[in-house]
């Protein structure tokens, strides 16, 4: 695996970031932590100070001066583990008694690099100095416990930074490396697909993370697109043939008309079916674009909310004339004062029952009744076509759908089979479900729409 | 009336400038939208078909200019494009009429001939009166020789753009676009059976027949001539 892209990789920044924070956030807690501690101890060595410095002044006032004198050299005497700091000293800063040379200039607590035996190399001290009537009394500890227990603190304080922030950044490089691995699997599952493999799909890990979730997103979409691809290659085929039928008569009745007129006969029948066979595949053609356009759309999030009930009794008013002339009849069966609300377009959906209607005049035999009505239910607002004609066998319905399809019946009778095609681009658009069932006898065709 | 035909297509503009020719008008031919434009602002020009695509500036860009030099002559587009979106996109640019390809010469004259009348008009009136025939547009009710006659909401649609165009001929497409917005099948019977029953309503009772049929074209209606 490549390290570069890992070590640039978002969750390794993130990691980076985090461990310097970490990092400087632990260092100010140590340097805190560490001066807490330094001033804990050294507080604890100026209380022992001052209760030294409270005895060498009882003592004071008890024996005098030389008495003081004379306890500080026996103190100063005795050889202890921890050698203390003495010192007494009269006017002028003669020294009267202890180890130490001179006098600290001011009164008080301080530290001071202090040599108490000849020879010996200055050590760190904590000094008390005070005064006593005209005297200095000076008396000191060593510091060496404390610089010892600092030392310790700084190297766990040391070590703990260390492993924290180096933790981080291992942590960081583990799921960098992880991301970096699943994004390498789904570029490679792209490259199938842009390489012709249409059934490739991006490989979805069991963690549900974020890429997981993007990666199950891309497949829905593969899955569409190739369904997209299906159909189209469909309705390629389907147009070679269907095109070529209305192509095939004109090219005939052209022919037909030439050799008419060069008999010197009339051609004007010919011309007139030629003439028609143009119009219909102007109308194949019109409707394939307008199919392709609703298809490539949806409809807006802000479509407005229409009443279904009137577009149903416009369209069937219309069709009604129509029907009749066909020798059929249409019947509008909405319940008056009904509102069935979606969200649409009411032109798409009126043409959408246009189609299902023409349909039925056309796949019924004459004196067929075809029934129209717009319902309100729970799941939404439905438009039903239904007639009492032959209707289409049960293994029919879903291919009838497709661009160009016809039942066998029906191929000779005119018609693009491009009504149904349009019809489910129309309910698509709208989310709205087409079902096709068996009306015992007939066909009834169903929009169903999602609720408002 | 001086035409100005905008084409790129050198056949379709031959055919068409014949046709117009034939029927009495003066045209001038051009090819780029360029040239549409600069001709219409430097010539007089009665009418103006203009192609959607073509090369130069398309043509809903040389309607909108048109309409910002506040040049209001009537524009037909012709066009492949023939979806309601791209009829309406071309209106609202400021086109007048949208005609599809391909199209009978004969829809292309009776188009013309429905842009030629005054269109300010149009919008204001409230009644439409041929010989003893009206059509109240506010009541929404149609009376002849002071009979009230009741009429379906599409056969009084249908009524009201014969009237408007009364003495022209309406081909059936017009009628289509106007009275119905729907696509029918190609053979459809729509117009006609509309017909048919508007003339069983409005002329048969009657001894004067309105609506008439121009073979192979549309109707007209018109009263005696």
């Amino acid at each position: 695996m490549d390290r570069a892209s890992v070590l640039s990789g978002a969750p390794f920044k993130s990691a980076v970031i985090g461990a310097s924070l970490i990092f400087a956030l632990l260092i100010f807690a140590g340097a805190v932590s560490f001066r807490v501690v330094q001033a804990a101890m050294l507080g604890a060595l100026e209380r022992q100070l001052a209760a030294e410095q409270l005895l060498l002044a009882d003592l004071y006032r008890q024996s005098g001066t030389a008495g003081l004198a004379h306890a500080i050299e026996q103190m100063d005497a005795r050889t202890e583990a921890a050698p203390r700091a003495l010192g007494l000293f009269g006017e002028a800063g003669v020294k009267l008694a202890g180890n130490v040379e001179a006098a600290p200039a001011r009164v008080g607590v301080a530290r001071a690099r202090l040599a108490l035996r000849p020879g010996a190399e200055p050590e760190g001290y904590y000094v008390s100095t005070a005064h006593l009537d005209r005297l200095v009394v000076v008396v000191g500890r060593s510091l060496a416990p404390v610089l010892a227990a600092e030392r310790a603190l700084a190297i766990v304080l040391a070590i703990t930074v260390g492993v924290t922030t180096l933790a981080t950044v291992a942590v960081g490089y583990r799921f960098s490396a992880q991301s970096h691995r699943k994004l390498a699997a789904i570029g490679d599952a792209l490259d199938q697909v842009a390489g012709g493999e249409m059934a490739a799909r991006l490989p979805v890990g069991p963690d549900n993370d974020q890429i997981d979730r993007i990666a199950r997103q891309i497949n829905g979409h593969l899955d569409r697109l190739s369904v997209l691809m299906h159909s189209t290659r469909t309705a390629a085929a389907a147009i070679a043939h269907d095109l070529k039928t209305p192509l095939s008569r004109a090219f005939l009745a052209l022919q037909e008309a030439r050799a008419r007129i060069e008999r010197g006969e009339p051609a004007e029948a010919e011309l007139d079916q030629t003439e028609r066979d143009l119009d219909e595949m102007n109308a194949i053609f019109d409707t394939m674009l307008r199919v392709a356009r609703i298809e490539a759309g949806s409809l807006p999030a802000a479509a407005p909310v229409i009443d279904l009930a009137p577009v149903a009794a416009d369209v069937a008013e219309t069709m009604a004339a129509v029907a009749e002339e066909a020798g059929r009849r249409l019947v509008l069966e909405t319940e008056p004062g009904l509102r069935a609300e979606a969200h649409g377009d009411a032109r798409m959906v009126g043409q959408a029952l246009v189609n299902l209607i023409q349909n039925a005049v056309l796949h019924t035999p004459s004196g067929a009744v075809i029934r129209v009505r717009a319902m309100a239910t729970e799941e939404g607002a439905v438009l039903v076509v239904e007639d009492d004609g032959p209707g289409i066998p049960a293994n029919k319905r879903g291919e009838v759908l497709d661009p160009f399809v016809r039942l066998d019946a029906a191929r000779s009778t005119r018609g693009s089979g491009l009504g149904l095609t349009l019809v489910k681009a129309i309910a698509d658009h709208h989310h709205a479900a087409l079902r096709l069932e068996d009306a015992g006898p007939g066909l009834r065709a169903v929009l169903q729409f999602p609720p408002v | 009336m001086k035409i100005l035909l905008a084409e790129d297509d050198e056949r379709m503009a031959e055919f068409i400038r014949r046709g117009l020719i034939e029927d009495g008008h003066q045209v001038d031919h051009v090819g780029d939208g360029r040239e549409a434009l600069t001709h219409c602002l430097y010539n007089a020009v009665d009418l103006v078909i203009l192609d959607r695509m073509m090369p130069g500036m398309d043509g809903i860009a040389v309607v909108k200019a048109l309409r910002a030099a506040k040049q209001d002559l009537p524009v037909i587009f012709l066009t492949a494009l023939g979806d309601v979106d791209d009829r309406v996109a071309g209106l609202t640019a400021g086109g007048d009429d949208y005609l599809p390809k391909p199209f009978h010469f004969s829809e292309l004259r009776a188009r013309i001939g429905a842009l030629v009348r005054r269109p300010r008009e149009r919008r204001e009136v409230t009644e439409l009166k041929v010989h003893d025939l009206t059509l109240d547009l506010l009541s929404r009710t149609a009376r002849r020789e002071g009979q009230v006659i009741e009429l379906l909401p599409r056969e009084f649609a249908l009524l009201e753009v014969l009237m408007r165009n009364a003495g022209r001929v309406v081909t059936r497409t017009m009628l289509l676009e106007q009275v119905w917005d729907y696509s029918f099948e190609p053979n459809t019977t729509v117009v006609e059976t509309h017909v048919s029953r508007l003339r069983a309503k409005i002329d048969r009772p009657f001894a004067v027949p309105l609506i008439h049929t121009v073979r192979s074209t549309g109707y007209s209606l018109h009263g005696p001539r």
